[in-house]
């Protein structure tokens, strides 16, 4: 059995680590296995931005009442990410690896900072306010 | 329900609030090897007027910077009108410095008096305005308590170090007590436990490493504190707690670093390095020496590296940051923003400066230290202005057009 941490601060792993070996791969201008290494990393992430975005913050904030607050501030930067994460694959296109690593060393710094107020505020709160279960059911199903 | 507001950056302070401190910082290190280099051939280089140059022109100066954008970022703690708060607070440290350094380089006790006061009164403002946030905080981290008392340490070796200067002009005695206890709080008690409470958020952060052990990041203060204590006694083996956490804390640190996820080698990766390399070998001095000079150069190298390679890391990532959401049309790269290569020629000329102090022994080429440092500073202060300069030619907020 889960908590809403546990479960989600374990996707967080997943994607730094996807990252990572995209980035190990793109530095060694390994490109067709890079793009490989892209998608998985790029679904990944979308994937849990999604998790969060249709099934946790709606559930936050239909039990706290809190729209404008904290699940407000996620999704804006997960726009900030989505939108470095489009500009990385346009620079994989182009095999500029320059522009690519720049871009996601922008990405990490953003990713990991928001990553981290979410394993220490958010996700104790949600753990808080919600049912982890039924929350976590909920988020696999999409 | 009592929320958390510093969930994100978009808590952050404006750019000029960081950036400013960092420029400055930048300035009156370059500044500092100006008058090393005159007090060098003047014959008036002393090893206060040395060490100061460093560790309150540059160091402290930086890390207020870097405080004002952290509380609100990373430890929760928003600090309202944070623009009109930093200036008075820089206004408050540039006008304790100037009379201070001018005191040491003149040897002038009346002047060193003046600004001793002045820099207390600066340093008791910005402590108690961040304390006063942070003591608000209902949960903490390892990284907002560590800075709490990182903060506290700081008020108390500042309050020490006024006393020394009491002391210099004969109100008071002690002053060999007065300064190996002002020495321990501000290198150990604020400029280490510092560098240690952030490094349990950043290490992670930039290199995606595994987290520092819970129990060793959350109680990292209580560690401390008491090795601090036995520090401050003055029996054989008194340090030799405090030389046994610093490096224990180094190792652990160098550890993360070479087992971290990310295995492309970014360059502040390598300041990093150095720097822990300085701290391990300042610690070794620390035990057999104490604070003598052969600890303070190895001391001052790990903590100057150090800030280095975070101000190159920070201040392209603000850029970006602050870009990006005031809506800019043009955004450049964190590599954009600081020419690699001026990153790279800081990084030589850092090691140059560590092999240059080290060998002063052997070689006594003591121009050459003060030399590598006035290029390096005048490096480090062209790559920072530069890259802060960028922002604000790109700001919609400072340009109607963009």
């Amino acid at each position: 059995m889960f908590t809403i941490t546990e479960y989600l601060t374990e996707e967080h792993r997943e994607c730094d680590e996807l990252y990572a070996k995209m980035e190990e791969l793109v530095s060694a201008e390994n490109w067709e296995e890079a793009k490989k290494a892209f998608e998985s990393f790029k679904t990944e992430t979308l994937k849990h931005f999604q998790r969060e975005e249709d099934v946790l913050f709606p559930e936050f904030e239909g039990r706290t009442g809190i729209v404008m607050g904290p699940t407000q501030v996620m999704r804006m930067e997960h726009a900030q990410a989505r939108e470095l994460i489009q500009r990385m694959e346009q620079a994989l296109e182009r095999r500029d690896k320059k522009t690519l690593l720049s871009t996601g060393e922008t990405f990490m710094i953003l990713i990991q900072q928001h990553n981290m107020k979410e394993e220490q505020i958010l996700y104790p709160m949600c753990d808080q306010h919600l049912d982890p279960s039924e929350v976590i059911q909920k988020m696999e199903a999409l | 329900m009592n929320l958390p507001r510093g969930l994100s950056l978009l808590q952050a302070p404006p750019f000029i609030v960081v950036s400013g401190f960092f420029i400055t910082a930048c300035f009156l290190w370059f500044l500092g090897s100006l008058v090393e280099l005159v007090a060098f051939f003047t014959d008036r280089l002393s090893l206060p007027l040395f060490v100061h140059i460093t560790t309150l022109g540059f160091a402290l100066f930086t890390m207020f910077g870097a405080l004002f954008q952290m509380l609100p970022v990373v430890a929760g703690a928003v600090i309202d009108k944070p623009k009109e708060k930093a200036l008075l607070s820089w206004i408050l440290m540039l006008l304790g410095y100037i009379p201070f350094i001018l005191g040491f380089y003149l040897k002038d006790l009346y002047l060193l008096l003046f600004g001793a006061l002045l820099l207390l009164v600066a340093i008791l403002y910005t402590s108690l305005l961040m304390l006063s946030k942070l003591l608000k905080i209902k949960s903490y981290t390892p990284t907002s308590k560590g800075m709490k008392f990182a903060l506290f340490f700081l008020l108390l070796g500042a309050f020490f170090g006024f006393l020394v200067v009491l002391s210099y002009a004969g109100y008071i005695p002690h002053t060999g007590y007065l300064l190996r206890t002002h020495m321990l709080l501000m290198l150990f008690g604020w400029v280490f436990s510092l560098v240690a409470s952030v490094s349990f958020q950043v290490v992670e952060m930039f290199f995606v490493t595994k987290p520092y052990p819970p129990f060793y990041a959350f109680n990292f203060p209580y560690l401390l504190i008491p090795t601090l204590f036995i520090g401050l006694l003055e029996f054989k083996i008194s340090r030799l707690p405090l030389t046994v956490l610093v490096m224990f804390h180094a190792l652990l640190t160098l550890h993360r670093l070479f087992t971290r996820r990310r295995k492309v080698a970014e360059k502040s990766l390598y300041f990093w390095y150095v720097s822990h390399a300085n701290l391990l070998l300042a610690m070794l001095l620390f035990i057999f020496y104490g604070f003598e000079v052969p600890f303070l150069i190895a001391f001052g190298l790990f903590f100057s590296t150090l800030i280095m390679g975070m101000m190159f890391r920070i201040i392209p990532f603000l850029v970006w940051f602050h870009l990006s959401s005031e809506g800019s049309s043009h955004i450049p790269l964190m590599s954009e923003v600081i020419d690699q290569r001026l990153i790279k020629s800081c990084l030589v000329l850092s090691i140059l400066l560590s092999l240059s102090l080290y060998s002063l022994p052997i070689t006594k080429l003591e121009l050459l230290p003060i030399l590598i440092h006035l290029f390096l500073s005048l490096l480090l202060f062209y790559s920072i202005l530069k890259g802060s300069l960028l922002y604000f030619g790109l700001s919609p907020l400072y340009n109607a057009s963009k």
